[in-house]
C-alpha cells in the first residue's frame, strides 16, 4: 500500500487529508483516486479530461515529473503527496 | 500636477519639497530608493551614523486604480548587512503617500528626542512623539488613530528600534489600523530611530491623487492583468492564495524536503502539518478571525488575514508563511497559537519575523533554551521588552547570537538570515540568497516558482545549474519592486503573457513612457547594478556572495544532500 496526502483546495473533495492506496505507478495511482472520489474531477482534470499542467505529484519528496513522469513506479510504504497549483512566499 | 521628493531634515527641523529630476522621473520604489542611497549616502558610512539617510518611495503604479499595487520601498544602508538594502511592504500607507503627490521621503540627519512627521495634501511638521516612546506598537497604533481618526496611515518604529537593535524593522498600519504590515527585513527600523524620527502619519483626506500621462493604455494594461489575476488558479477567487494565504507553502516545502527544521537540521518533519496554510485557515474560522483579507485597498489577491485569540479576541494581523516557519517548525515548535503570540510580539516590538525566527533558534542550539520551548521563547521576548542584557542581545541579528553562543550553524549570508526554504534541497533559492545584494533573500529572485510550485516553467530543485534563472528571476524582482505590484502578481504574469504586457502598459501609462516587456531585463539589471556598486563601495568583495560553510558540509535530510554550487557559477550571476 501506498501513503496518499491531499493538500490545500484537493482535502475537501476527498474528506480526509491521507489515506491508504495500492497503485503500481502514478498513472494507476490517478485512475484509483479519480474513481474513488469523483470530486476531485474538476480539481485535476482540464475540459478536455486531461490532467491538468498544475497538478504535482511528489513522491517521497520528489517532484514525479523529475523521475519518470506518471510512468513511475510505486512500492509498498511509498508516500505520494498530490498538490494543486500553491503559491506564497 | 507632478510628484515631488520631501526631504526631512531631522536636525534643522526643515521640510523642503524638491522638483524630481530628469534622473529620476521615470524611477519608483526599489529603483528609487537604490539611486538615491547611492548618489547621497556615502557606502563606507556607519549605518547609524550621521551621513545615513532612509528613502520611503510608493512604486510607479501605487495610488492609482491598478490591482494589488499598494506597495512601498524603504531604503537605506543596512545596520544588518553593512550593505544597500531595499525593504518592500503592502500597506494603505504607500496609496496615500502616492496620491498626496510624494514620489519619495527621504530622512536625513538626526533630532533631539523622538519626532513624529505628519503629512497632508497642504504640507507637512514634524511633532513630538515622546510620548509614546517605550510602548508597544499595538498601543501606540491605537492611541494615534484615536488622536488623529480611523482614515490616516502610519508608519512606525518600535522599542527594538530605539535600543538601536539591527533587526528592527519598520511597521505600517494594516486597513484595519493594527500595526501588522512590516517592511521587516535588513534593520532599516534602527536607522529610521537613529534619525529621531519614531512616526509618520500620513492623512490623505483630499488628496490629488497619481497623475496617469496616458490614461488610455493604463486603462487597457489595467484590464489585461486584472484578468489575468482573477484566471490564474494562485489568485484567482477560491485559489490557493486567498483560501489559505501565503502558508500554504509549508506542506508542499515541507514534503519536497525544503523546510527547515530546528535551526536548518532537517527539511521535513510530518508535524509541519500542524502548522500548515490548511490548519490555519481551519483555525481562524474556529477562532472568529478573518480570511481572506487586503493588505491594502484594491488588492485583488486577498492573501492576508487576521489571526486572532478565541473569539475574535487580541487581533494580531496576518501570520505569513515566513513568520510562521521562523518562529514555528525552524525553532522546532509546532503549535499555532504560540507562534501567533510570538509574531504578536515581534509586531508590538518592532521586529522583523524572519531575523527573530532564525535568532530564536540560533540561541536554542547554543543551549539558551531547548528547541520546541514555545514558552521559552515567548519569555526571551519578555527579556527584549524589559531590555535586560540578554534581551538587548537578542535584538542584534542572528549572526550576532550565533557568535555570542558559539554556534557555527548560522544561516546567515552577508548577515542576514535565510527564509524558510533550505538551499541544499532547493538550489536555485541558495543561488539567489548568495548573490543577491540584499543578504539571505527569498524575495530577490524566487526560483521556487519554478523549482517548486511549477510557475513560470517547472526545473528540478535539486539540480545545481541555476545561475540563469536566479539571474533572470532577480532582475525581474528589482523591476516589480519598481512598478509598486505586489510580487505575488508575478504568479499570473509568469504564466499568462497577456498580463505581463498589461503590467508593463499600466506602467508606460502613469509615466507617458515608451516601454515595452523587451526592456525589463535591462531595467532590471540597471538597478541591481547600482546596488552592486553600492556594496563593492561599502567593501563587498566575491567572498560575500557565499553561503554559509556548514550546507556544503553537512547533508539536509531527508534528501541527504549539500549546497554544491561551485563558487565560480555564483559569480556568472552578475555577468551578461
Amino acid at each position: 500500500m501506498v501513503m496518499v496526502k491531499f493538500f490545500a483546495t484537493l482535502q475537501e473533495p476527498v474528506g480526509e487529508n491521507k489515506v491508504e492506496i495500492d497503485a503500481k505507478d502514478v498513472s494507476s495511482l490517478l485512475d484509483i483516486i479519480l474513481e474513488r472520489y469523483p470530486g476531485l474531477k474538476p480539481e485535476l482534470l482540464d475540459d478536455e479530461g486531461e490532467l491538468k499542467d498544475t497538478i504535482k505529484f511528489m513522491l517521497n519528496g520528489r517532484n514525479v515529473d523529475f523521475l519518470d513522469g506518471m510512468e513511475t513506479k510505486l512500492k509498498k510504504d511509498d508516500t505520494v503527496a498530490v498538490f494543486p497549483l500553491v503559491a506564497g512566499g | 500636477m507632478g510628484k515631488k521628493i520631501l526631504r526631512v531634515d531631522m536636525e534643522s527641523g526643515k521640510l523642503e519639497y524638491e522638483e524630481v529630476s530628469e534622473e529620476y522621473r521615470t524611477l519608483g520604489g526599489r529603483g528609487l530608493t537604490s539611486k538615491i542611497i547611492s548618489d547621497e549616502v556615502p557606502a563606507d558610512c556607519h549605518p547609524m551614523g550621521p551621513n545615513n539617510k532612509l528613502v520611503l518611495a510608493p512604486g510607479i503604479v501605487t495610488g492609482t486604480s491598478a490591482p494589488s499595487s499598494g506597495r512601498l520601498s524603504v531604503g537605506g544602508k543596512s545596520p544588518l548587512t553593512g550593505g544597500i538594502k531595499e525593504s518592500n511592504v503592502g500597506s494603505r500607507f504607500a496609496q496615500t503617500m502616492a496620491k498626496l503627490g510624494l514620489k519619495a521621503v527621504v530622512i536625513q540627519g538626526k533630532s533631539d528626542g523622538y519626532k513624529m512627521l505628519k503629512l497632508d495634501k497642504d504640507g507637512g511638521e514634524l511633532l513630538d512623539a515622546s510620548p509614546w516612546v517605550g510602548m508597544g506598537l499595538y498601543k501606540a497604533y491605537e492611541e494615534l488613530y484615536q488622536k488623529f481618526g480611523d482614515k490616516v496611515d502610519i508608519c512606525s518604529v518600535g522599542i527594538t528600534a530605539e535600543m538601536s537593535g539591527v533587526n528592527s524593522g519598520i511597521c505600517f498600519n494594516d486597513i484595519d489600523g493594527l500595526s501588522s504590515r512590516y517592511a521587516g527585513r535588513g534593520g532599516l527600523g534602527a536607522v529610521m530611530a537613529s534619525r529621531g524620527l519614531k512616526f509618520v502619519v500620513l492623512d490623505g483626506k483630499n488628496a490629488p491623487g497619481v497623475e496617469i500621462k496616458d490614461k488610455e493604455l493604463f486603462e487597457k494594461g489595467r484590464k489585461k492583468l486584472a484578468k489575468a489575476i482573477q484566471e490564474h488558479d494562485v489568485t484567482k477567487d477560491g485559489g490557493a492564495l486567498p483560501s489559505f494565504g501565503t502558508a500554504v507553502l509549508i506542506n508542499i516545502v515541507n514534503e519536497a524536503g525544503g523546510l527547515p527544521h530546528r535551526n536548518f537540521s532537517s527539511g521535513k518533519e510530518d508535524m509541519a502539518e500542524m502548522v500548515s496554510g490548511e490548519k490555519k485557515a481551519e483555525m481562524i474560522k474556529q477562532l472568529g478571525g478573518e480570511r481572506p483579507h487586503v493588505c491594502s485597498p484594491g488588492c485583488i489577491i486577498r492573501c492576508s488575514e487576521v489571526w486572532t485569540k478565541e473569539g475574535g479576541k487580541d487581533p494580531v494581523g496576518v501570520l505569513e508563511y515566513e513568520s510562521v516557519w521562523a518562529l514555528g517548525p525552524n525553532c522546532g515548535i509546532y503549535d499555532l497559537e504560540i507562534i501567533g503570540e510570538l509574531n504578536r510580539a515581534c509586531n508590538d516590538l518592532g521586529l522583523d519575523t524572519i531575523e527573530m525566527g532564525n535568532t530564536i533558534a540560533v540561541a536554542m542550539e547554543g543551549g539558551m533554551l531547548e528547541f520546541g520551548d514555545g514558552e521559552g521563547a515567548l519569555e526571551l521576548m519578555e527579556e527584549i521588552r524589559k531590555g535586560t542584557y540578554k534581551g538587548r542581545m537578542l535584538i542584534h541579528g542572528t549572526e550576532f547570537v550565533g557568535k555570542a553562543l558559539g554556534v557555527h550553524r548560522v544561516p546567515t549570508v552577508k548577515g542576514q538570515a535565510m527564509p524558510a526554504y533550505d538551499p541544499r534541497s532547493i538550489k536555485g533559492i541558495g543561488v539567489t540568497y548568495a548573490t543577491t545584494t540584499m543578504g539571505a533573500d527569498h524575495t530577490a529572485g524566487y526560483t521556487i516558482a519554478p523549482e517548486i510550485l511549477g510557475t513560470g516553467g517547472k526545473i528540478d530543485p535539486l539540480e545545481k545549474d541555476k545561475v540563469d534563472i536566479s539571474q533572470a528571476l532577480q532582475r525581474s524582482t528589482a523591476v516589480i519592486d519598481s512598478s509598486g505590484y505586489c510580487l505575488f502578481t508575478a504568479f499570473p504574469v509568469l504564466d499568462i503573457p497577456e498580463g505581463l504586457e498589461g503590467m508593463v502598459e499600466t506602467v508606460a501609462g502613469v509615466l507617458g513612457e515608451d516601454i515595452t516587456v523587451e526592456d525589463l531585463d535591462g531595467i532590471g539589471k540597471q538597478i541591481l547594478d547600482i546596488e552592486r556598486e553600492f556594496n563593492k563601495r561599502a567593501g563587498f568583495t566575491e567572498k560575500d556572495d557565499r553561503l554559509p560553510e556548514f550546507m556544503r558540509t553537512e547533508e539536509l535530510p531527508p534528501h541527504d544532500v549539500v549546497f554544491d554550487v561551485e563558487d565560480g557559477e555564483l559569480d556568472k550571476v552578475h555577468e551578461g
